[in-house]
C-alpha cells in the first residue's frame, strides 16, 4: 500500500533488493521507522520542553533551559519570584501516591476475579455468552457516561465519590473484562493433557493447580497484572466525577485533565514526563518476569514430554 | 535439575496432603468435587457481581435521570420528554454532532487500518531476524501500556503556531507562515489520534498475519497468485480476526473519546462524549444524561453488528 507510485523506482534498482510487492524491503524498513518516530518523537519533545526556561511556554521556542518546571511539580502553591506564572496543579506527591495505591489494588482485585471466572469459562455451561457480553460491556459503554451514571446515583444517596470506594470499583469494572480476555486467551493455547498428567501422578487438584496451571499460565497472569496497573493509572474519563471533589482525593489523570482544559504551562509536560519514566520502568519489569517466567514454562513443557 | 527437584516435591507432597485432608483448602476442594454447577457459579460470582452492579447501576441511572428536570439545586424528580424533544427536534446541534462523531471514527478506523497494515506485514515477512520481530513489534505495543492522556498531551507541542510541525516546514522554505489545517484544528485532532490509536491495531493484525501457515503462502505462489492478489484473498481474510478486534477497540475508544478533541482540537468541534462533558460542566446533568443513553444505543449498535462477524474469544 506504501509504494505504489514507486514501483517504477523499485524496478531499476538492484534486484536483490526486492522485497514484498515489488516494493524494496528499505522501504518497508523506512515506513516502520517513520511510524515509531511519530509514536516516540513527541515524548522527547516533551521531555525538552519541560526544561523550558521560567518565562518560556507550551511551545516553543525555549526561553531559556531550566529545571524550573520540575522545581514547582513538587512544590506546588508555594509563592516564588515567578509566581505570576501561575500555578493550577494541586498536590502531585499526593496525586501520584493514590494513583499508584489505586492502580496496584485495581491490578491484583481484576486479576483474581478475573482469574477465577476464565476457569468457569473453560468448560461449556448455559448462559455463558450473557455472562461474557455483560462483563464485555465494562469496556464497551463510554467511559462518561460510567462516571455520569454513577455520579448521579451516589448524589441521591447522599454519598460522597472517592477514589478508595467509587473510582476503584469503576476502574476494576474497566479492568476486569480486559483480564478475562487475557486468561481465556491462556486457557486457549494450554494444553489440559499436562493437569491430567499431574492427577494421574498423584496429585491432588490443588497441587495440580499449584504445580501446573499456575507456572504454565504465569505469562498471562503477568500480563494482567500489567494491564490492569496501566488501564487504571492512566484512567481519566471514569475517575472524572468519581474520586471526589475535593483535591485531597482527585487522581494524577484527574489533575492533569483539569489542568489542560484550564492553562497549560511545561509543568504538565515534567509531570508527563515523569509518569512515562515510570510506566517504562513497569513495562521493564514485566519484560524481565514475562521472559524467566516463559523460560520456567518451557522446561516444565520439557519435562512432561521427558516423562512419557 | 531444579526441575526435577519441583516433580519429586509434587510427588512428597501428594502423599502429605493424602494424610491431612483436614486442611481448608482440602475441604473447599472435597465440598465441591462432583458439583461442576455449583462451582462455576462460584467462579464466575465475584467479578459478574461486580460487573452487575457497576455497569448495572450506571446504565439504569443514566436511562431514569435522562427523563427528569435539571434545576439550579441538581435535578429534580419531575418525570419530562423535554431532554430528548430538545436533543432530537430537527436541526438541533446533536444531530451535527452525531454526524460528526460517526465521520471522525470513520476516518480514524480508516487512517488506522492503512497505517497499521505495512507495519504489521513488514514485521511479518520483511523483517527476518527474529530478534529484530520481537524488539520492534514490542516498540509498537510499549506505548499501549503507558498514559493515553499523556501521549495526548505530547500532541500539544507538535501543532499550533508555534508547533514543532509548522517550525519544520518553515525552516525548509516549504511555507513561509504557519499554514492554518496544523493550528489545533480538526485535521491537528486526525494526525493525532491515528497516532495515539495505532498501537491498538499493529499488535492484533500482527499475530493473525503470524498464525498464517507457511504452506498456505507457498500455495497462493505455486498457483500463480501475484503478491497483491495473496495480499487480497489469502492474507486479508486469514487476518480479519486480528483486524476486527483491533477495529473493535478503536471504535469503542474512538466513540468514548473526548480529551483529544479538547486539547489538540481547538475545543471548537465537540463529539458526543465531548458534548456530555460540557453539559456535565454547566450541570444541565439530566441533558447529559440525554445525551450519554444516546452514546450507548449508538455504541452498542455498531458493537452490536461488528460482533456478529466474528468471536473475540477466539483471538
Amino acid at each position: 500500500m506504501v509504494g505504489v507510485s514507486r514501483s517504477q523506482e523499485v524496478e531499476e534498482s538492484s534486484r536483490s533488493s526486492r522485497g514484498q510487492f515489488g516494493v524494496s524491503s528499505a522501504l518497508f524498513r523506512i515506513y516502520i521507522a517513520f511510524v515509531l518516530l511519530m509514536l516516540y518523537f513527541p515524548f522527547v519533545i516533551m521531555a525538552v520542553l519541560s526544561f523550558q526556561g521560567p518565562r518560556g511556554g507550551h511551545t516553543f521556542p525555549l526561553k531559556g533551559v531550566s529545571s524550573w518546571w520540575w522545581w514547582k511539580l513538587f512544590h506546588s502553591g508555594q509563592s516564588t519570584e515567578f509566581s505570576d506564572v501561575g500555578e493550577f496543579l494541586g498536590d502531585c506527591r499526593g496525586a501520584l501516591g493514590r494513583t499508584l495505591v489505586l492502580a496496584i489494588a485495581v491490578a491484583i482485585l481484576a486479576t483474581v476475579m478475573a482469574l477465577l471466572a476464565a476457569h468457569a469459562f473453560r468448560k461449556p455451561f448455559r448462559g455463558s455468552n450473557a455472562v461474557f457480553y455483560l462483563w464485555l460491556l465494562g469496556i464497551i459503554v463510554p467511559g462518561i457516561t460510567v462516571s455520569l451514571g454513577l455520579f448521579l446515583v451516589l448524589n441521591r444517596l447522599g454519598i460522597t465519590p472517592n477514589w478508595k470506594t467509587s473510582a476503584l470499583g469503576v476502574h476494576v469494572m474497566w479492568t476486569l473484562p480486559f483480564c478475562l480476555i487475557i486468561f481465556l486467551m491462556a486457557f486457549n493455547r494450554f494444553d489440559l493433557n499436562l493437569e491430567d498428567a499431574a492427577l494421574v501422578f498423584g496429585a491432588n487438584p490443588l497441587q495440580a493447580y499449584w504445580y501446573v496451571t499456575l507456572p504454565v499460565i504465569q505469562p498471562f497472569l503477568l500480563s494482567s497484572l500489567l494491564f490492569g496497573f496501566t488501564l487504571s493509572l492512566d484512567e481519566f474519563q471514569r475517575s472524572l466525577l468519581l474520586t471526589g471533589t475535593t483535591l485531597e482525593t482527585q487522581t494524577l489523570p484527574v489533575m492533569i485533565m483539569a489542568s489542560v482544559t484550564t492553562r497549560i504551562t511545561p509543568t504538565l509536560y515534567a509531570l508527563g514526563t515523569l509518569t512515562t519514566l515510570l510506566s517504562f520502568v513497569v513495562i521493564a519489569l514485566y519484560i524481565f518476569f514475562l521472559i524467566r517466567a516463559e523460560r520456567r514454562t518451557r522446561t516444565i513443557q520439557f519435562l512432561d514430554v521427558s516423562e512419557e | 535439575m531444579a526441575q526435577i527437584t519441583e516433580t519429586r516435591n509434587l510427588g512428597a507432597a501428594a502423599v502429605a496432603a493424602e494424610e491431612r485432608p483436614a486442611t481448608v483448602s482440602g475441604r473447599i476442594v472435597n465440598a465441591l468435587r462432583g458439583k461442576p454447577a455449583l462451582t462455576t457459579g462460584l467462579l464466575l460470582l465475584p467479578g459478574t457481581l461486580w460487573m452487575l452492579v457497576f455497569v448495572g447501576t450506571s446504565l439504569v441511572s443514566i436511562v431514569v435521570f435522562s427523563f427528569w428536570t435539571s434545576g439550579f439545586t441538581g435535578l429534580r424528580p419531575e418525570y419530562t420528554l423535554a431532554n430528548y424533544q430538545s436533543l432530537l427536534k430537527p436541526g438541533s446541534s446533536f444531530w451535527a454532532i452525531t454526524f460528526w462523531t460517526l465521520q471522525v471514527v470513520a476516518l480514524l478506523l480508516l487512517g488506522v487500518i492503512i497505517l497499521s497494515y505495512p507495519v504489521s506485514y513488514a514485521l511479518w515477512r520483511v523483517i527476518k531476524s527474529p530478534y529484530w520481530k520481537s524488539a520492534l513489534l514490542l516498540l509498537f505495543i510499549v506505548p499501549f501500556w503507558t498514559s493515553y492522556l499523556t501521549r495526548t498531551i505530547t500532541w500539544l507541542p507538535m501543532f499550533g503556531r508555534e508547533g514543532v510541525v509548522n517550525q519544520v516546514l518553515m525552516a525548509l522554505h516549504l511555507t513561509s507562515e504557519p499554514l492554518e489545517f496544523l493550528l489545533y484544528s480538526k485535521f491537528s485532532m486526525m494526525v493525532a489520534l491515528w497516532f495515539l490509536f495505532i498501537v491498538f491495531m499493529v499488535g492484533p493484525i500482527y499475530f493473525s498475519m503470524q498464525r498464517i501457515d507457511e504452506d498456505v503462502m507457498s500455495a497462493a505462489a505455486v498457483y500463480g497468485a501475484g503478491p497483491w492478489q495473496t495480499f487480497f484473498q489469502v492474507v486479508v481474510p486469514l487476518t480479519l480476526p486480528g483486524l476486527m478486534a483491533g477495529s473493535l477497540f478503536v471504535v469503542v475508544l474512538g466513540l468514548a473519546e473526548f480529551f483529544t478533541e479538547r486539547a489538540i482540537g481547538g475545543a471548537q468541534s465537540p463529539m458526543l462524549a465531548g458534548l456530555i462533558q460540557r453539559q456535565i460542566d454547566v450541570f444541565q446533568f439530566a441533558g447529559a444524561a440525554a445525551v450519554a443513553v444516546s452514546l450507548i444505543v449508538i455504541t452498542l449498535v455498531i458493537v452490536g453488528v461488528m460482533l456478529r462477524s466474528f468471536d473475540i474469544r477466539r483471538i
